[in-house]
């Protein structure tokens, strides 16, 4: 059944739903953001500085799902040598680069009014900090090596072992004494927060995974394009050479 | 048995004919302790506090840079090829290279630490427990930083490359062994805790790495 799952059967089914897809970010986008700035109520202690809470919490989760997705794609890899899940965890890791880079940004600016510091080295700061390490890690290795399977499985083994790190950023505001909030949301009792700031935030999560799924379907595209050109341009230097 | 001890015989032989590579590694481990006190200077109180955490550093990033060499002349010229092909268990050969990196290089820098433990200027009752924790925990450094030689090897400067990839899988040893070295603050009855866990990290990654080191290697040799 993971056969039926191809390079064709992608770019055909990809390239009717993309649109619409960023269309729906585009929506989502645009609804969150008007929610979350205007209707969502401020804290009595933190003022407007609050509303950076509805792009720091879904860039985190964006960060830690990405890296899940990217994980269970290496371990697809490893066991079906699937050529799309290689293709979709490549296109990924930048992406989920840049929501790593994005919460320690708007964390570090939250921080700043709130906790009077720019950074701690506190267990949430510090494990964020090291997914951060583990994607430019994974990026590399994806580059190292001269033929690009090799280093695509190597690549692969090294997302695997690095995914040790999310269960630690996930729990490690209830393990350790630290300076960032604990879990508020995603907890076994349900959310404590108030559904007025509960809702702008699962909008704006929702355009963000949206989002996310708009640029790698389109990464994956160029990806599988770029793939087709190494290939013409391989078959003619075979055809020189001989 | 006899392949697994010609192997580490071969290994040590190797690296003590070619003495710069532990030469190499002995110096790098002097030279980053001694720039701390030189840094310092005339702050003498603060070294006590510091000097623990920077043995911890020192003996990190020298067990880096000097493990790509692990199994990268081996991968060359096609003997990897031939230890994987060979009916001896694999994932045993790799524990036998890294047994004998561990005697060659490693083991000197251990025998090495109080000498530099005076040179930071660490109380003398502290010296051996902290020796002792270092001792114990070389295994998993050791290993660990192999896991990172086998993923990088192919690369010509992978120094770097290794150091970032695996500081993130060294966290946890370090931040149990440095609150071990830090006795005189909590008291005695973490530091038996502490070499419980760092024994305990030892033996996962002696029985871990192998057989990652096995599938990457295996990997790299198609």
């Amino acid at each position: 059944m993971i056969s039926l799952i191809n390079p064709t059967n992608f770019n055909k089914l990809s390239e009717k739903i993309i649109q619409f897809i960023g269309l729906f970010s585009l929506v989502l986008f645009i609804v969150g953001i008007y929610w979350s700035l205007v209707i969502a109520p401020i804290d009595y202690q933190q003022g407007e500085m609050v509303k950076i809470m509805y792009i720091h919490v879904p860039s985190a989760w964006m960060a830690l799902l990405i890296y899940s997705f990217i994980t269970l794609m290496s371990i697809i890899t490893i066991i079906y040598r699937n050529p799309i899940t290689v293709i979709a965890a490549k296109s990924a890791a930048p992406i989920g680069l840049i929501f790593t880079l994005s919460v320690l940004l708007t964390g570090a600016i939250w921080g700043r009014p709130m906790w009077g510091v720019w950074w701690v080295w506190d267990a949430r700061l510090t494990s964020v900090m090291f997914l951060f390490f583990i994607y430019i890690g994974y990026i590399l290795l994806l580059r190292s090596q001269n033929t690009s399977m090799k280093s695509e499985k190597i690549a692969a083994i090294y997302a695997i072992i690095g995914f040790i790190n999310i269960p630690i950023i996930k729990f490690s505001v209830d393990w350790w004494n630290t300076l960032h909030q604990p879990a508020s949301i995603l907890k076994i009792d349900g959310p404590s927060i108030h559904s007025s700031m509960l809702y702008p935030l699962i909008i704006m999560f929702f355009a963000f995974s949206i989002l996310f799924l708009y640029l790698l379907l389109l990464s994956m595209r160029i990806e599988l394009i770029k793939n087709k050109i190494r290939a013409i341009n391989q078959r003619r230097i075979n055809d020189i050479n001989n | 048995m006899g392949t697994y001890l010609a192997i580490i015989k071969r290994d040590l032989v190797i690296s003590y004919k070619d003495g710069d590579h532990i030469a190499m590694g002995f110096g790098f481990f002097l030279v980053i302790i001694s720039l701390l006190p030189i840094g310092i200077g005339s702050d003498i109180d603060i070294l006590p506090k510091v000097g623990p955490v920077l043995l911890w550093i020192a003996f990190l990033l020298t067990t880096l840079f000097t493990i790509s060499r692990l199994f990268k002349d081996d991968h060359v010229d096609g003997t990897m090829d031939f230890m994987i092909m060979d009916s001896a268990i694999f994932e045993i050969i790799i524990i036998c290279k890294v047994f004998a990196y561990w005697i060659s290089i490693t083991l000197p820098l251990i025998i090495v630490i109080p000498i530099m433990s005076i040179l930071l200027n660490i109380s003398m009752d502290l010296i051996l427990p902290i020796t002792f924790i270092i001792f114990i925990s070389s295994p998993a450094f050791v290993f660990i930083a192999a896991v990172g030689s086998a993923l990088t090897l192919g690369m010509e400067r992978s120094g770097i490359l290794i150091t970032i990839l695996i500081l993130p899988l060294y966290i946890p040893l370090i931040i149990v062994g440095i609150s071990a070295t830090n006795i005189n603050v909590i008291g005695i009855n973490s530091y038996s805790v502490s070499v419980m866990l760092v024994s305990g990290f030892s033996m996962l990654s002696i029985a871990l790495a192998p057989f990652l080191i096995s599938l990457i290697l295996r990997t790299n040799s198609y």
